[in-house]
């Protein structure tokens, strides 16, 4: 589910969270882990498109996290724009540590994990699911970094263009031009019966 | 006129179509708006490309969410190790409490036996005397006396002999013819 960034209520819930954390309740900083790991996740998934590797970025992002609480100051930004600038930074680490190369390594070894069909399709429905997933994934990475970044960040995590700009630490219009740029990829990459097979589905 | 009017037209085409994203993500101005939706009507070529990119945002936004959503086992993992890793941290910096305390009030100590013995040398040292206030240079010469004729100076004797009355050793005599 895209978040939306500009849901107020999540951020109160968010603060009193990380009040309660603050004041050392258990209970809270797992609570916390729930509203944000999958996000975390996928976010690292979607830029690294590597299992084993997004798992050792959500796991630092979280550590940092529950160590820094009382770092964050909410007139600066949302909970949720610094919880992605700091796991865009993560994710830019992990790459050059291990120099991973811009193709996907999960589809060069074997490691793909599952794409998760919605629950309760038909097996019909969660195949072309799965197809639509990869095909993506694929486009996804013939993309350079910083433009798989900006469009992960807009389409993936649903983000506005200012949060963009906050997280990715560049001026607005930069973070549009790359939306625009990554688009334009993502047009040429993606094949026509790709093309084809999403509208398809998307439709289904 | 004919080349030039085709010109305009793909120029204005070329820039429309730069337009198509801000047009879908609603940065445009609406006099923008205006002239993009304008042309779409009357150009078929760019009404496509709008069509294109239409399609690829409804993709995205339709499938980049789903990708790479995790398992909720993959997530039960990721938590037990984020409280190991949390409870490790925090348990070596109770650890290391004592041991930081025990430094700190070390360096403490050092830091104040310095600063004691530093006032105490102050205290006991005898003050340096005080420079004169004038420092007179004085103009008379060292040596004022005119310098002695050679002849009027003494010399030892023995300066005064010359290298024929020293006497050499003499030469040593040549080598007798052995006898067989």
């Amino acid at each position: 589910m895209a978040y939306s960034a500009r849901d107020p209520s999540e951020e109160t819930h968010f603060q009193d969270l990380i009040a309660r954390c603050q004041q050392g309740d258990q209970a809270a900083y797992e609570a916390l882990y729930n509203a944000v790991a999958s996000d975390v996740y996928r976010l690292a998934y979607s830029l690294l498109l590597h299992p084993q590797d997004s798992e050792d970025v959500v796991q630092e992002v979280m550590v940092y996290v529950f160590r820094s609480l009382h770092q964050f100051d909410p007139k600066r930004g949302s909970f949720r724009t610094w919880l992605y600038t700091i796991t865009v930074s993560r994710c830019r680490n992990a790459r050059r540590r291990k120099w991973l190369p811009t193709v996907a390594l999960s589809s060069l070894l074997g490691m793909k994990s599952e794409p998760r069909a919605p629950i309760s399709q038909s097996p019909e429905v969660a195949v072309a699911w799965r197809d639509a997933c990869e095909s993506i994934e694929r486009a996804l990475s013939k993309l350079s970094p910083r433009l798989r970044e900006a469009v992960v960040l807009r389409y993936g995590q649903g983000l506005t263009y200012r949060e963009m700009a906050e997280v990715l630490d560049c001026p607005q219009k930069t973070a549009e031009s790359r939306v625009r740029l990554a688009h334009e990829a993502l047009r040429n990459s993606l094949s026509e019966v790709e093309l084809g097979l999403l509208e398809e589905f998307g439709s289904a | 006129m004919f080349l030039r009017t085709g010109d305009d037209k793909t120029m204005r085409c070329r820039d429309i179509r730069r337009q198509l994203h801000p047009y879908l993500s609603g940065q445009l101005t609406p006099a923008q708006r205006l002239r993009v939706g304008r042309h779409l009507v009357q150009c078929e070529r760019c009404y496509a490309a709008f069509q294109a990119e239409l399609a690829t945002i409804r993709h995205l936004e339709a499938h980049l969410p789903a990708l790479g959503r995790p398992s909720a086992i993959q997530l039960a993992r990721i938590w037990q190790n984020v409280k190991a890793q949390t409870r490790q941290a925090s348990a070596r910096r109770a650890d290391l409490r004592p041991a930081s305390a025990l430094l700190t009030l070390t360096l403490a100590l050092v830091c104040a036996a310095f600063i004691f013995r530093g006032s105490l040398s102050t205290a006991v040292a005898a003050p340096l005397p005080p420079l004169p206030a004038v420092v007179r240079t004085t103009a008379a010469p060292l040596f004022t006396e005119t310098p002695e004729p050679l002849s009027n100076v003494s010399i030892h004797p023995t300066a005064s002999l010359t290298a024929a009355q020293v006497r050499l050793p003499s030469a040593a005599p040549a080598p007798s013819a052995r006898k067989p």
